[in-house]
């Protein structure tokens, strides 16, 4: 059942005629997945409300769906088409809760290669799907926060992402230690 | 890219298992290095490059793939990431070593321009430690 306080929720959700959980507990279950940091995106105030989807993830969330916000952002650019491809072809996993003006938190779950219990199909994927997804990784997780106030869906003044500082440094570091 | 290289530090070196007679002396900045055959006097940034050739060579033991970086996630578990191919992995994969690669030094500029900094930062040589 949905939760009743969720600002994501429709009315009737909320009312608990329409809301459900998602219980999966299969090697694709969001606990399986590396919880990476949030995202927060603007909405168009010009724009009609996002339909609800009726629907709870593991996380207590909403399943995010590019379609489903393609109309809505104030900046898009590709965002949606981007991060629609990552989750068809099982990259990440994502899920949002409104915040407060206009905005929303996404929740970024990036799905190893080294998922257990998926045979290795992760590891063993075309490189017609492997190569755009290099850009779309590239353009997406410099911009992930792991502040703690965005994942639980609370604004908090540090808007700067975290995930991957001076990337290229770190990186470089690491190599020039193997030679 | 210069600025990014100038900001690397420096490869560890370190004690080679089964070898440490050797390589803890060179370590070992007190240390005179006679008995070993050695023809010049080394700078203390030089035992340690010698150091890592010998450990190159020496240490074949697995390690770590260091083509991977490693970060944590919101609920502070490690995970790797390898940036030139993006794939994601909870387990970083361990690989091979191999003899052999590329000394990179810069030689003589430092010295030159901040002699100082460069004595405090890299030591004397052992001839002008004797002398002092």
């Amino acid at each position: 059942m949905a939760s009743p306080c969720c600002p994501s929720c429709c009315l009737a959700c909320s009312g608990g005629r329409l809301g459900k959980d998602k219980t999966y507990t299969g090697p694709y279950s969001l606990n399986n997945f590396i919880s990476a940091g949030t995202l927060i995106i603007q909405l168009d105030p010009e724009r009609p409300e996002i339909e609800c989807g009726h629907l709870h993830a593991d996380d207590g969330w909403h399943v995010f769906s590019g379609k489903l916000f393609d109309q809505h952002l104030l900046v898009n650019e590709g965002f949606c088409r981007e991060m629609d491809f990552l989750i068809t072809h099982r990259f990440i996993s994502v899920t949002y809760r409104f915040g407060c003006s206009l905005s929303a938190f996404l929740r970024i779950y990036l799905i190893p290669y080294d998922l257990p219990n998926v045979q290795g199909k992760l590891r063993i994927r075309n490189e017609a799907l492997v190569a755009p997804t290099r850009g779309f990784l590239n353009n997406l997780l410099p911009t992930i926060s792991q502040n703690e106030d965005h994942w639980n869906g609370l604004y908090s003044p540090s808007f700067l992402p975290t995930l991957l500082p001076g990337m290229k440094v770190i990186y470089l570091n690491s190599v020039v230690d193997f030679l | 890219m210069a600025e990014i290289y100038g900001d690397l530090a420096s490869p560890q070196s370190k004690i080679t298992p089964k070898w440490e007679d050797l390589t803890s002396r060179l370590l070992d900045f007190d240390d005179d290095l006679s008995g070993l055959g050695l023809r010049s006097s080394l700078y203390n940034y030089q035992r340690r490059s010698v150091n890592a050739m010998l450990q190159r060579e020496l240490d074949l033991s697995p390690i770590p793939d260091p083509l991977f970086i490693e970060l944590s996630c919101m609920h502070n578990h490690s995970f790797y990431l390898q940036p030139g191919t993006m794939e994601i992995l909870k387990d970083r994969p361990i690989v091979d070593t191999a003899r052999s690669g590329i000394l990179c030094e810069e030689l003589g500029g430092l010295f030159q321009s901040k002699p100082k900094e460069y004595h405090d930062h890299f030591g004397l040589p052992f001839q002008e430690r004797e002398k002092q």
